[in-house]
C-alpha cells in the first residue's frame, strides 16, 4: 500500500517535469521574437507603397498562412477602432513568385480585408518586404506624417497570442498622443522568405 | 433509566451511521467526478489537436511550410497532460491524489487551449469553467492546486516572459496577483458553495441514517406485532379446537342424555322377547324330558328285540303308547317347532334393538356415509318404539328419495329427538307420521303429531340452547339446538309449524348430494 503510494508521488513527478518540460519549451517557442534587421528610418525612394499627405501611414507585413499572424490581425482592428482616420493603414500580403493569388486570398487576408479603414495590397515576390526590410510575417512598420520611422515591431504578447501589448500602446499613443512609448518591440510570426533564417 | 440509555444508544448508532452514509455518499461523488473529468480529458486532448490542426496546422517560411509547433504541443503537451489524470481517474477513482492531479491537469489545459487559441478572451473562461467543473467533487481543497497553477503559471511568465502574459515588458512583478486574485474570488463563491454541499450531503446522511433506524425500530416491532399475532393466532385456533371438542362433548352427552331417557323403554323392549323366549326355553326342556324318556323307551325296545325278548318287546311298546297319550307327542312336537321359531325371531328383535343401540349411541368419530334416510328412521323407530306404541299410532309414510350424504348417527340424534318431543306432545294417545319425500334438490322428512302444540310465543325460542317448556328432569333444553346445529352443519334446514290443540309438524331438510 505505502509502496504504491511512492510509485504513485513518483510518477505524478516524473509527469510534472514532463509536463513542466513540454510547457517550457511552447513558451519558449512562442515567446522568442524575430530577429530585426536595420530599418529603413526614412520611407524608401524605391517603394510603391503610396502615402498620404499629412498623415501617418502604418504598414503590416503578413505570409498569408501565417497562423500566428491571425493575432496580429485580430490586434490591428483594436489600433484601427482607436485612430480609424488618424493613420492610413497598409497590410501587405506576400505572394511568392510561382505562387497565384488564389494561393494569397485566404482566411487571414478576408479578416483584413474586414479591417475598417485598412487597404490590403498584394506584395508580388515579397519586393516591398525586402525594400522595407521586413522579413517576419506580423512586422509592423509605422512612419510619421513626414515619413520617419516612429515605431517597428510586433503588435502581439506573444507569438500568435492576442492581448494588451507594448505594440499596441505605442502605436495608439503616437497616433492618439502623438507620444512615443516605445521605438521597437518583439515581433513574431512565420519568416517571409524562406532564404532567412528565423532567430 | 433503561430507556434513557436505549435512547442514547441509538443516538451514537444513528451518528455512526450518518459517518458512514455520509462517507459512502462524498465517495461515490469523488468517483462520479473522477470519471467524468476522465471522459473531459480525453476531450480537451482530442478538441485540443482539432484546434491546433485547423487553427495553426502550419508555420511558413515563404512558400515552404512544415508542421506547426502548436500541432505537436497540442499532441504530445496534452496527451502528457492528460495522459496522468485519465490513468489515475481509471485504476484509482475516489482518492484524494486523482481529484488533485486532475484539478492540476486541468488548469493546464486551460492554458494549453488558450495558446493554441492565440490567446482569445472567450478561450479564458476555460479557467473559470474548469474551476466550477471541480467544484463537482464538493471538496474545496482542490481548488488550491488549481488556483497554485494559475498563479504559479502567470508568475513563471510574468518573470521570465513578461509581454506574454500581461503585453507589456515593464509590468510590475507583482501583477500575477492581480490574475491570481481574480481566480480567488472565483474561487470563494465555489468553497462557500462546496461547503454548504457538504452540510447538505451531511444532512441527507443524518435523515437517511435516522430513517433507517426508524426503519429497523418499524421492523422489529413489525416482527414482535407479527409473532405476537402468531401466538394469538395459535391460542385461537386451541381455543377454536376446544370449543370444538366441548360441541362434540355436548352432542354426545345430549345423545347419551336421550340414550338415558330411552333406556327403560329400550329395556322394555328387550325384556319382552326376553320373557316369551325364556317361557320358550322352559316349556322346550319341558319337552326335551320328555323326549328323552322317548328315546330310553325305543333304546330298551330295540334291545329286547335283538335279545328276541318279545314278551318285554310287548310291554314296552305298550308302556311308550301309553306315556305318548299322556303328553299329548303329537302337540308337543308341533309346538316345538313353533317354539323354536318364536324364540329366533325374539333373540332377532332383540338383536337388532341392541344393534339401534348401540350404532346410535356409539363415540362419533365424524364419518360421513350416503344413505337412505328412511333406513336411519327405521333404526331411531326400533329404539323408541316402546314409548311410541302405548301413545301414539305411528304411521310411515316414506316417498322416493335418493342418497343423502351424512353423518348417520348425527341425523340418527336429530330424529330421536323429534320422535321424543312428538310422544311426549301426545298426552293421553294420538297419532305421529313419519314422512319422506323429494322437494327442491332436498330430501325432507316431516314428523308430525297429534299433540298439544307449541304457544305462538315459544316458537321462536326453541331453538335456543336451554330452553325448554318440560318438568325438570325430563329435558336438558338442549335437544332441538343440537338438532338445528346438526343440520344447519349438514347444509340443510329444519322448520317447525305448530297449532295450539291440533300438534305440531317439524320439518327436516337434507340437500341432495348427488
Amino acid at each position: 500500500m505505502k509502496r504504491n503510494k511512492h510509485a504513485v508521488i513518483i510518477v505524478f513527478i516524473v509527469w510534472a517535469l514532463i509536463v513542466g518540460l513540454g510547457w517550457a519549451l511552447l513558451s519558449h517557442y512562442e515567446n522568442v521574437p524575430g530577429q530585426s534587421q536595420p530599418l529603413p528610418e526614412h520611407w524608401p525612394l524605391a517603394t510603391k507603397v503610396r502615402r498620404t499627405p499629412g498623415l501617418p501611414t502604418l504598414l503590416m507585413f503578413v505570409h498569408p498562412h501565417c497562423p500566428c499572424s491571425r493575432a496580429s490581425a485580430g490586434e490591428l482592428s483594436l489600433i484601427m477602432a482607436h485612430s480609424q482616420k488618424k493613420v492610413r493603414a497598409q497590410v501587405l500580403f506576400l505572394r511568392p513568385e510561382t505562387l497565384s493569388e488564389q494561393w494569397v486570398k485566404t482566411d487571414l487576408w478576408d479578416s483584413a480585408m474586414r479591417i475598417p479603414g485598412v487597404e490590403v495590397v498584394m506584395d508580388d515576390q515579397g519586393k516591398e518586404a525586402r525594400i522595407f526590410h521586413a522579413n517576419v510575417s506580423g512586422q509592423v512598420m509605422l512612419y510619421d506624417a513626414r515619413g520617419n520611422l516612429v515605431f517597428s515591431g510586433g503588435i502581439t504578447p506573444s507569438r500568435g497570442h492576442q492581448g494588451d501589448n507594448d505594440g499596441r500602446d505605442a502605436i495608439v499613443s503616437f497616433l492618439t498622443k502623438g507620444i512615443i512609448l516605445h521605438k521597437q518591440t518583439p515581433f513574431f510570426g512565420c519568416l517571409l522568405f524562406s532564404s532567412l533564417q528565423q532567430s | 433509566m433503561g430507556n434513557t440509555e436505549a435512547l442514547k444508544n441509538m443516538d451514537r448508532a444513528v451518528q455512526e451511521r450518518t459517518k458512514v452514509l455520509f462517507l459512502e455518499h462524498q465517495q461515490r461523488i469523488f468517483k462520479q467526478t473522477d470519471r467524468l473529468f476522465v471522459g473531459l480529458m480525453m476531450f480537451q486532448w482530442i478538441a485540443g489537436i482539432v484546434i491546433a490542426l485547423v487553427i495553426s496546422p502550419k508555420t511558413w517560411m515563404g512558400p515552404a511550410s512544415q508542421t506547426h509547433a502548436h500541432v505537436w504541443a497540442a499532441i504530445f503537451l496534452g496527451g502528457g497532460i492528460a495522459s496522468f489524470p485519465v490513468a489515475l481517474g481509471i485504476f484509482a477513482p475516489g482518492r484524494i491524489m486523482t481529484r488533485n492531479v486532475i484539478a492540476v491537469a486541468q488548469m493546464l489545459f486551460s492554458a494549453l487551449l488558450i495558446h493554441l487559441t492565440g490567446g482569445r478572451i472567450e478561450t479564458h473562461f476555460h479557467v473559470f469553467g474548469s474551476l466550477a467543473f471541480l467544484a463537482f467533487y464538493r471538496d474545496w481543497r482542490i481548488l488550491i492546486p488549481a488556483t497554485i497553477v494559475v498563479a504559479i503559471d502567470h508568475m513563471v511568465r510574468g518573470i521570465f516572459w513578461p509581454q506574454s502574459v500581461f503585453g507589456v515588458l515593464t509590468a510590475s512583478p507583482w501583477r500575477w496577483v492581480e490574475h491570481a486574485a481574480w481566480v480567488i474570488f472565483e474561487d470563494i463563491f465555489l468553497i462557500r458553495s462546496c461547503r454548504r454541499s457538504v452540510v447538505e450531503m451531511r444532512h441527507i446522511a443524518e435523515r437517511t441514517a435516522q430513517l433507517e433506524a426508524h426503519n429497523q425500530l418499524v421492523d422489529v416491532k413489525v416482527k414482535e406485532r407479527t409473532r405476537e399475532l402468531f401466538e394469538s393466532k395459535e391460542e385461537l385456533a386451541s381455543e377454536i379446537t376446544e370449543r370444538k371438542k366441548l360441541k362434540n362433548m355436548m352432542i354426545q352427552s345430549e345423545k347419551m342424555a336421550a340414550v338415558g331417557q330411552l333406556a327403560a323403554g329400550v329395556a322394555h323392549e328387550i325384556n319382552n322377547p326376553v320373557g316369551f323366549i325364556s317361557n320358550n326355553i322352559e316349556m322346550l326342556e319341558q319337552y326335551t324330558t320328555d323326549y328323552t324318556k322317548i328315546l330310553r323307551m325305543v333304546e330298551n325296545l330295540q334291545k329286547s328285540i335283538e335279545e328276541e325278548n318279545m314278551e318285554k318287546a310287548k310291554s314296552i311298546v305298550k308302556a311308550m303308547s301309553q306315556f305318548e297319550q299322556e303328553i299329548n307327542l303329537d302337540y308337543i312336537i308341533n309346538d316345538t317347532g313353533k317354539l323354536l321359531q318364536y324364540t329366533q325371531r325374539g333373540i332377532e328383535r332383540i338383536q337388532k334393538i341392541v344393534m339401534d343401540l348401540r350404532t346410535f349411541a356409539r363415540e362419533d368419530h365424524g364419518a360421513i356415509d350416503f344413505v337412505k334416510i328412511e333406513e336411519v328412521i327405521d333404526s331411531i323407530l326400533s329404539i323408541v318404539q316402546n314409548e311410541l306404541k302405548y301413545k301414539a299410532e305411528l304411521k310411515k309414510n316414506y316417498g322416493d328419495t335418493p342418497l343423502v350424504k351424512c353423518n348417520t348417527q348425527r341425523v340418527g340424534q336429530v330424529f330421536i329427538n323429534l320422535l321424543v318431543n312428538a310422544i311426549q306432545a301426545i298426552e293421553k294417545k294420538g297419532a305421529i307420521e313419519v314422512k319422506t319425500y323429494k322437494e327442491d334438490g332436498h330430501v325432507c322428512v316431516d314428523v308430525r303429531d297429534t299433540g298439544k302444540g307449541i304457544e305462538p310465543k315459544n316458537l321462536e325460542k326453541i331453538f335456543d340452547p336451554f330452553f325448554t317448556t318440560k318438568p325438570v328432569g325430563q329435558g336438558t333444553g338442549l335437544g332441538l339446538s343440537v338438532s338445528y346445529e346438526i343440520i344447519k352443519k349438514h347444509g340443510g334446514e329444519i322448520k317447525v309449524q305448530s297449532k295450539i290443540g291440533e300438534g305440531t309438524v317439524f320439518t327436516v331438510q337434507l340437500p341432495v348430494n348427488l
